[in-house]
């Protein structure tokens, strides 16, 4: 179970430097949202799952429960305010 | 083996930094904090496995909600004009 859960953890952190590639290859601030937006979320819902396997006990499903629920709520949110802001700006589309 | 962990954590950092550094204009800058946001609650996930303290769990909840809050806040104030060139 630990290696699994450690396995997680590291699977989290590479998506996560995907995403930080990802950032840097794409073209234009609404694609680089889209990567980093969606693959940082999945990123660390992998990683709390990867923590949920290493901790099997109520106190820590509790917390990573309510971290899986704030993460779902609120980053499409975020991610949806910044991509309106930036679209409404000229330097948004413009490739460099 | 698990270092991994906190090799491609750094990695993440390194790249989000060179992306804060290099990319041009607000939004894209706002798009790396966001991502800067997501690799200092993966730092926190990585130290809650290390230690085995339910507490680091507690600070990332704290560092979501606050993250979120600053992210839709500096949203709006581009949405509201913020200057088009850079500040120096």
């Amino acid at each position: 179970m630990t290696a699994l859960g450690w396995a997680l953890m590291i699977f989290g952190t590479a998506l996560l430097a995907v995403a930080a590639l990802g950032l840097l290859r794409l073209p234009d601030a609404l694609s680089r949202q889209h990567a980093a937006t969606k693959a940082a979320t999945l990123a660390l819902g992998v990683m709390l799952a990867g923590l949920a396997v290493l901790q099997p006990s109520w106190a820590w499903g509790i917390r990573i429960g309510t971290l899986v629920a704030v993460l779902a709520a609120t980053v499409p949110i975020a991610s949806h305010a910044l991509a309106r802001a930036a679209a409404s700006r000229s330097d948004a589309l413009e490739s460099d | 083996m698990t270092i991994l962990a906190e090799v491609f954590l750094g990695l993440a950092l390194l790249l989000v930094l060179e992306a804060l550094r290099r990319l041009p204009g607000t939004a894209n800058r706002l798009v790396a904090v966001d991502a800067l946001s997501a690799c200092a609650l993966a730092a926190c996930l990585v130290a809650a496995a290390r230690t085995g303290h339910t507490a680091f769990l507690d600070v990332a909840l704290g560092f979501a909600l606050i993250a979120f809050l600053a992210t839709v806040c500096w949203a709006f104030a581009l949405r509201a004009g913020a200057p088009e060139e850079d500040a120096p």
